[in-house]
């Protein structure tokens, strides 16, 4: 879906939906993202990544490097389709990791994205699984009495099987990619970072520092925020939140980069 | 059970699940589905709980009766506290 503006677009961005359960549930906020973003002079495109919405695929066939390679077309389709505009990756939760590392393979061309917003971004694959089973496990509780799925034992053991996270097969090659992957490392990416975390805190966590720091030393103009809500990925019904637009749009405004045309 | 992790888990509780009321205004042992504690609630508060305490929930944990009530989580949590 692409949320066009009216004349030609001050920056071209890509949004990048959360994985599992957390797609559905973000999926309002991102859309209201999208449209608020596409009045203030954005061209928007949203995309479900391969296995998941309405693409091609179930879910069991997908795999991080298929997302990746997802993520990187749809950054070539934009930077074709608005050539000589600023390129943006706006992601949430294992999308906001999917963006950050599309942002680093695209460095060297004449698309490569120059912005990059990380909303509540998944810093360890291992744990953002081991989250899910747990998802799983209480929602077992509550039907059951008690959980007879395996938690973490189940991921270490890494048994042939897919993982099913309560409908959302998870295939060995996933389930692996996932525990291998991890946002505490340097980054490569130059460019403006917006990082905004949404948690019960209102203080930001030394990991997101960290990840601000890999930023800064990479080149990076880092701008990180804590917004403390409720993580409306979470909620049962899908749920906005307008304070998360305001702030990325606050920021986006205060970029010269966006200024210059 | 220690008063004190009684006192920092009805914190948490309010702090994490954005509950809009006074930690004090939880009783122990009333069910917390009367706070408004649901499903996905529970997520929140386990994730709260393992990073607030440095624990982590085993799958034997993931038992109802061990989400009760306050007076349950703080049994619960008290046994993988170390002593």
């Amino acid at each position: 879906m692409l949320h066009a503006p009216e004349g030609e677009p001050r920056l071209a961005a890509l949004f990048c939906h959360p994985a599992f359960d957390e797609k559905k549930s973000g999926h309002r906020a991102l859309v209201s993202c999208a449209r608020r973003m596409a009045l203030a002079g954005a061209a928007c495109l949203r995309m479900d990544l391969r296995g998941c919405g309405d693409s091609d695929l179930d879910h069991g066939e997908a795999s991080l490097k298929m997302w990746d390679e997802d993520v990187s077309e749809a950054i070539s389709f934009l930077g074709e389709r608005f050539p000589g505009t600023a390129l943006g990756l706006l992601g949430l939760r294992l999308g906001a990791s999917l963006a950050a590392r599309a942002a680093e393979k695209h460095l060297a061309n004449d698309a490569a994205p120059r912005i990059l917003v990380l909303w509540e971004p998944v810093l360890c694959g291992r744990v953002h699984l081991e989250e899910q089973l747990k998802r799983k496990q209480l929602r077992e509780m509550l039907t059951c009495g008690r959980a007879s799925t395996q938690g973490r034992g189940h991921l270490s053991t890494g048994s042939a099987g897919p993982l099913d996270l309560d409908g959302f097969l998870v295939s060995p090659l996933l389930r692996e990619e996932l525990m291998a992957f991890n946002l505490d490392r340097p980054r490569s990416f130059r460019g403006e970072v917006f990082i905004l975390q949404i948690s019960a805190s209102d203080s930001i966590s030394p990991a997101i520092s960290a990840l601000a720091e890999n930023y800064k030393k990479a080149g990076s103009n880092v701008r990180s925020e804590a917004l403390r809500e409720a993580p409306f990925w979470n909620q049962l019904d899908p749920v906005e939140c307008p304070t998360a637009v305001d702030r990325t749009l606050e920021w986006l405004e205060s970029l010269p980069l966006l200024k210059s045309r | 059970m220690s008063e004190d992790l009684k006192t920092s888990l009805k914190k948490l509780l309010v702090e994490r699940l954005f509950l809009g009321i006074a930690p004090s205004d939880i009783e122990d042992a009333k069910a917390l589905e009367n706070y408004g504690i649901d499903s996905v609630s529970l997520l929140e508060l386990v994730v709260g709980i393992e990073e607030k305490y440095g624990v982590s929930m085993e799958d034997g944990d993931f038992n109802i009766a061990n989400f009760t009530t306050v007076n349950a989580i703080a049994d619960c949590l008290g046994r993988r506290l170390p002593k």
